[in-house]
């Protein structure tokens, strides 16, 4: 019985990462950057972050959705490098893609 | 050629024969169809695994790479999440939340009303919880025992839930150095860190996709309520990366699981 389910499981986790394949479109690639700034918050790390995040953003089509989250991340940390007024703007940015991020940006914005 | 037709029908079989005696997502993941979760938080994880003293050997060097590997394990955890259709506040933004507000208990054991300050203030719906007990490692193998749990902030009801022991074959070099094996290279194109760090992410990321992949499709997926009838892995699972790269996963018993982290030494 602990082979077939083995088999069985083999199979499910082969299909779960075929199908995952291609999914991580629209998000950053240096995440060595996002796990260092992360953990010392730096401003080296933060600078480049951003980049990497105007990069991105300046990238995607024009009727490409971006993918959740991406505006709300790039704001915040625009906001943490002191650049407030285009920090709002992206938070806005997400808001009217994802109307459901709404509740925690303006509670954000509010503050 | 016959061999091989033979050898497909019992696979396929067997195949067919676990997947009937499998728990069905409905059934086993029915608190998240009744409430479905628009909006999820991972909060911060807790990891069990003792950290070395200033005076031991490669203290430093071991305390950071716990560090990186726990931030990695709560991106990665997001970037799943966000995967399955689910609108997941973003890493950063999430440390401002938590700067003002953290779960009680962060291992989301025992919260009741105090999740609810996020759906109100922050429109969260569910908060994923993961606690890493502890790694274990041994020459060739490393383990690492992580429980998962989401919770409903509205409700405070245990919206999923998974033990899981983590298990990843470490290969070396011909200088008996850590290395990193050829199929695991791709995946960590993007990270600069060192050998014994990068292994500990490879184990954790491929755990948090196989394990959170598993959760029913959020509401922005296009297979939104579509995956009902679809098995559900087990609630306490052991889940193997070989020497190949091949993954397997078998159920364990919860017996197995606390007693491997508690008491074996």
């Amino acid at each position: 019985m602990k082979y077939i389910l083995r088999i069985f499981f083999f199979c499910a986790v082969a299909s779960f990462f075929f199908a995952s394949c291609g999914s991580q479109k629209n998000v950053i690639k240096n995440q060595t950057a996002a796990v260092n700034y992360a953990r010392d918050h730096r401003q080296t790390e933060l600078k480049e972050l951003v980049k990497e995040y105007r990069t991105l953003i300046r990238s995607l089509d024009k009727d490409e959705k971006p993918a959740p989250g991406l505006y709300a991340e790039y704001g915040l940390l625009l906001f943490r490098s002191g650049d407030l007024k285009n920090a709002e703007k992206m938070l806005q940015t997400e808001m009217q893609h994802y109307p459901e991020s709404k509740t925690y940006i303006e509670a954000f914005l509010n503050k | 050629m016959k061999t091989n037709t033979i050898l497909f029908t019992i696979v396929l079989g067997c195949f067919l024969f676990a997947g009937c005696n499998s728990e069905k997502k409905a059934a086993r993941y029915k608190n998240i169809y009744d409430e479905k979760p628009a909006v999820v938080m991972g909060a911060k994880p807790i990891d069990y695994t003792p950290r070395k003293s200033p005076k031991e050997k490669n203290a430093k060097r071991h305390n950071l790479e716990l560090e990186n590997s726990n931030i990695y394990f709560h991106q990665s955890l997001l970037n799943t999440l966000n995967t399955k259709g689910y609108y997941v506040i973003p890493y950063f933004n999430t440390e401002e939340i938590l700067k003002k507000y953290t779960p009680a208990d962060s291992t989301g054991a025992n919260n009741a009303g105090v999740l609810r300050v996020f759906s109100e203030k922050y429109g969260v719906d569910a908060i994923l919880f993961a606690t890493i007990f502890r790694w274990k490692e041994e020459e060739n193998q490393w383990s690492v025992y992580i429980e998962y749990k989401l919770k409903s902030t509205k409700t405070n009801n245990l919206l999923f839930h998974a033990k899981c022991k983590g298990v990843k074959n470490i290969p070396y070099n011909t200088r008996g150095n850590i290395a990193i094996a050829s199929f695991d290279r791709g995946i960590l194109k993007h990270l600069e860190f060192d050998t014994r760090t990068l292994n500990r992410m490879i184990l954790l990321a491929k755990m948090n996709d196989f394990v959170l992949k598993n959760l029913p499709n959020g509401q922005s997926h296009k297979d939104f309520e579509k995956d009902m009838e679809k098995a559900a892995i087990p609630e306490y699972l052991e889940f193997s990366i070989d020497e190949t790269g091949a993954l397997s996963v078998v159920p364990i018993s919860l017996e197995q699981f606390e007693h491997e982290w508690i008491i074996e030494e």
